[in-house]
């Protein structure tokens, strides 16, 4: 039971067409799987195409090419009562929690906008459950009459998560939940979500660019860069034992908060930047950085390969 | 120093997110930036002195705005007749207030249709984008390429002038500026992440519509029409001036000041007022729509 | 060794109609020439106020209500503006967070350059020309004479922060004010920016006021940390001494609510409760009291005073009273 996937992701493609011309491929051929109550971590810089994952697994973007199936049905052909169920049983946690709240709506309105919509409770009863959800992420039931911009990030994030968690849902998308709070409330929050995970059997996906927390929180972890998946491991195999170049220089370059650590020479400092994705490099994606450039990488866009069990990796180091 | 004081504290740990300021709603918020602006304070001020004096003004005279005594025409002002009469022996008080009251009147119903129309329009052009805009904005260009004044002159040919002629003939491309102010917040909001998470808890596109857009664009409707209204009632004014507005007895501000100008170098008089009213009225508006940008504006909120 | 930059008692208030924002509220420190120090807290905390207070370049609404700011034998506070703009860029300059809204979008990279080149070196064009030049070339920008004539759209993030930095050094200043420098950028690109940074630093001989949130960073780059909180300083010392010998609860909750690479999923992070306290109505003991874990009745009374724990540690807690009780000395340096 445990191992039954609840959301498969099978080569899906988007592309955006700024203009006639220019056409933007945000995400490329991806595909992975995600398991019931497991929690997986999507990592990658800005423009690597995670937060356009996250909204098509939502069903916000229509995909390209290729499929994203929640529970055995294809999510962008439901109709209906079917895609109802759909928007209630996956709910989004964004990642700015100023622009994330309706600055007109009392805090009231906000979380018990989706148990109007789907017909959960009314009247009594529904303030009831407002209430117990705002307890429930750490706020007070008193806050219930407010509005957002009363309270500070790490408040505002809480009550993004009792919106989210108000209609029951079953997986949740959290897109960079905690990159815009400060370090002492990130922790905070992050907390909140792993009792909310035990109290509820949700399953997660996480995105972030900060592989430190998404390496703690996170079962798998998949690496993205430029619009495709480079690596996707368990966690702690990913953190032991990184194949891919760009894996390696994304756990070098975070920062650690220990000086003696910090003074020994380190790591594999990556030249130049990420290319722009409307103008994407031939072959592999990240060979214009890649300190192990040969010369088949500028040929071939390496293909997924099962280096050890469950652990995956496209780069030609291991072809 | 006492040993109790280094004493560990016992706390409800339940208390830790809690709120300290007090409780500032978002009209609350808006009204004290505005108060602190004198010149929107002053502006205001101004609008309901006139407003107050557009309404209920008649009543501090005995006479009305229609009647005609030959025998005090084109007098000074007095203790009779404040702002003196015109070359009919009328009361100018009373008519200047009156046509005070009908300028109001027409500019209020003129930005009551801009914003009916503007908002509907332009909502539906920014929410539903893509092609739909695409017409839409077509409509607007092709309404703006044509001068409004010959609209409005062949509108005004068509209908008999009139306080609700005159309203239509000016919103028919009045509300162009309001449809695109809306149009370019939706679009703005529309991708906001509190629409998403509206779109993602399945919210119908009515429902977004109505709880989600409309009112976070209610800040730059208000601000809009603050300033449309005094630009709705120079226009009246210049429409009656060119002869193409109310007739007389009817009055209204631009009407006075087309008759008062007549006479503009035996009794000066009788221009100076409705043209000191419609300035004041002009300058109170600016001043009151500059405050409101500052209070409604959320780039300003720190 | 004589500091370049002192600041004492320092206070400043931002204006709002639901009253005064103490946004600083008496903090001292000084910076050595040629030494990095790093000004770490949340955001909200004053540490960019602070460093908009050194540069004169408040918003309006906001006031210095006293302190002195003393840089080579002048008060920062009392200059008139056309003195402070002599002392910006070329004495003193400062790089942003955002790369992006802090160039001119319709300048070239080299007019934006060479503007003070010629303005604080009073260079000729040619001159100014060659040094602008050099000076992309310093922070790592190959063909600098292209890059002159582009505009800032045409450059990515990271590129944009390394002109800022050099438009910074253009007037060769003694002391570089660093706020936020690598937030808004990706990791692999922060680390790149972080090196050159350090490596300026090196050759130019300059100090540097880092400005920042991220622990991680200030670990790297810095020689002192001061921490702050609420607009007070609450601990002040020696990277060594804040990492190793952490005193303040506060420092010490920051560095363990990051996770740790090696850290297990089954350890919570240890997160500092609460949020910090409104400046419109600041605490009058200590700020850090509501979310304190080892809070005492005295810390609810009375505001602490910055204690010298060594020559170059100071911290502002009552923990460090000799009638405190002294199990918490357990926790600092426990994973030694």
């Amino acid at each position: 039971m445990a191992n039954q996937s609840i959301l498969t992701v099978n080569q899906v493609s988007k592309v955006f067409s700024l203009s006639r011309k220019k056409q933007l491929q945000a995400v490329k051929e991806l595909s992975f799987s995600i398991r019931k109550g497991e929690t997986f971590g999507l990592v990658g810089e800005s423009g690597c195409g995670k937060s356009t994952i996250g909204r098509l697994i939502l069903g916000l973007y229509t995909p390209t090419s290729g499929t994203i199936r929640y529970r055995d049905q294809d999510i962008h052909q439901l109709k209906g009562k079917k895609q109802q169920h759909f928007r209630q049983k996956v709910q989004m946690v964004f990642q700015d929690p100023y622009a994330s709240l309706n600055p007109r709506m009392t805090v009231m309105d906000i979380v018990a906008e989706g148990m109007e919509i789907h017909q959960l409770a009314s009247g009594k009863q529904k303030r009831e459950m407002v209430y117990q959800r705002l307890e429930q992420v750490g706020l007070q039931s008193d806050h219930a009459s407010r509005f957002p911009h009363e309270f500070s990030g790490g408040q505002r994030q809480r009550i993004g998560i009792a919106r989210a968690l108000a209609v029951e849902p079953e997986f949740i998308v959290a897109d960079e939940p905690i990159s815009a709070l400060d370090v002492s409330i990130q922790a905070q929050v992050v907390n909140l979500l792993r009792k909310l995970q035990q109290e509820q059997d949700l399953t997660y996906l996480f995105i972030a660019h900060d592989l430190s927390m998404v390496k703690y929180i996170s079962d798998r972890v998949g690496v993205m860069y430029l619009g495709r998946l480079v690596e996707l491991a368990a966690s702690d195999e990913l953190y032991r034992r990184p194949l891919h170049p760009y894996t390696q220089a994304l756990l070098s370059s975070i920062p650690v908060p220990d000086p003696r650590q910090a003074r020994q020479p380190k790591r594999v400092l990556l030249s130049g930047e990420v290319p722009n994705p409307i103008d994407p490099p031939s072959g592999c994606p990240f060979r214009t950085r890649c300190p192990h450039a040969m010369k088949i990488c500028a040929e071939v866009d390496p293909t997924e390969i099962e280096d050890t069990p469950n652990h995956w990796v496209a780069c030609h180091l291991y072809t | 120093m006492e040993k109790e004081s280094f004493q560990p504290i016992q706390r409800n740990f339940l208390s830790y997110q809690r709120l300290e300021r007090k409780q500032v709603g978002f009209w609350q918020d808006a009204w004290y930036r505005f108060r602190s602006n004198k010149g929107a304070l002053l502006g205001a001020i101004f609008i309901i002195c006139i407003m107050f004096f557009a309404f209920f003004g008649s009543s501090f005279s005995q006479y009305d705005y229609y009647s005609q005594n030959l025998l005090e025409v084109d007098q000074g002002d007095s203790a009779q007749h404040y702002f003196g009469t015109d070359s009919l022996g009328r009361d100018l008080w009373a008519r200047t207030w009156y046509g005070a009251k009908i300028s109001l009147l027409i500019a209020f119903l003129a930005v009551a249709l801009d914003v009916l129309i503007g908002v509907t329009f332009g909502g539906i052009s920014g929410y539903f984008g893509g092609r739909v805009d695409d017409t839409m904005q077509r409509v607007i260009e092709i309404l703006y390429s044509i001068p409004n004044l010959i609209v409005i002159i062949l509108m005004l040919m068509w209908l008999e002038p009139g306080i609700i002629p005159i309203a239509v003939a000016l919103s028919i491309t009045g509300w162009v500026p309001m449809a695109r102010i809306v149009r370019a917040q939706v679009l703005k909001l529309k991708s906001q992440e509190f629409v998403l998470a509206a779109r993602s808890l399945g919210a119908s596109h009515r429902r977004i519509f109505i709880r989600h857009l409309l009112p976070n664009t209610v800040g730059p409707i208000i601000i809009s029409v603050s300033f449309s209204i005094p630009s709705a009632i120079f226009f009246e004014a210049f429409l009656s001036f060119i002869g193409l507005g109310l007739r007389p007895p009817q009055a209204s501000l631009g009407v006075l000041v087309n008759e008062g100008y007549r006479y503009l170098q035996l009794y000066p008089h009788q221009l100076l007022w409705p043209a000191l009213l419609i300035s004041l009225i002009m300058l109170g508006f600016n001043l009151m729509g500059d405050g409101l940008r500052d209070a409604l504006d959320p780039k300003m909120k720190r | 060794m004589t500091p370049l930059l002192t600041v004492n008692n320092l206070h400043v208030s931002f204006h709002s109609y639901q009253g005064e924002i103490q946004a600083v509220r008496g903090i001292h420190f000084a910076v050595k020439p040629g030494e990095t120090l790093a000004i770490v807290g949340e955001s909200g905390c004053g540490k960019s106020v602070t460093a908009q207070t050194i540069m004169r370049l408040l918003p309006s609404t906001a006031k210095i209500v006293q302190g002195e700011i003393r840089y080579e034998q002048q008060d920062l506070t009392q200059l008139t503006e056309v003195k402070m703009e002599s002392i910006r860029g070329s004495q003193i300059a400062m790089i942003f967070q955002d790369p992006m809204t802090s160039l001119n979008p319709t300048m070239t990279i080299g007019q934006q350059l060479m503007e003070g080149l010629r303005k604080h070196l009073h260079l000729n064009k040619r001159l100014a020309k060659k040094r602008a030049e050099e000076l992309l070339s310093l922070v790592g920008i190959s063909n600098p004479h292209l890059r002159l004539k582009q505009y800032p759209h045409q450059l990515s993030g990271g590129m944009r922060q390394r002109v800022m930095i050099a438009i910074a050094l253009a007037g060769d200043p003694k002391l570089l004010i660093a706020d936020e420098p690598t937030t808004a950028l990706d990791v692999t690109i922060q680390a790149q920016i972080m090196e050159l940074l350090k490596s300026i630093q090196e050759k130019m001989g300059m100090a540097l006021l880092l400005i920042t949130h991220d622990l991680g960073i200030v670990a790297e780059v810095a020689d002192r940390v001061m921490v702050m909180y609420a607009g007070k300083i609450v601990e002040h010392g020696t990277v060594d001494e804040l990492f190793q010998h952490t005193k303040h609860p506060y420092t010490w909750g920051l560095l363990r609510s990051l996770p740790q690479l090696k850290q297990s999923r089954e350890e919570s992070l240890v997160a500092i409760p609460g949020s910090p306290p409104d400046l419109l109505h600041p605490p009058k003991a200590c700020p850090y009291v509501n979310r304190c874990l080892q809070a005492m009745v005295i810390c609810d009374q009375t505001p602490p005073e910055l204690t010298a724990c060594s020559s170059t540690h100071q911290v502002a807690c009552w923990l460090e009273h000799p009638m405190a009780s002294k199990e918490h000395e357990n926790r600092a340096g426990g994973d030694e």
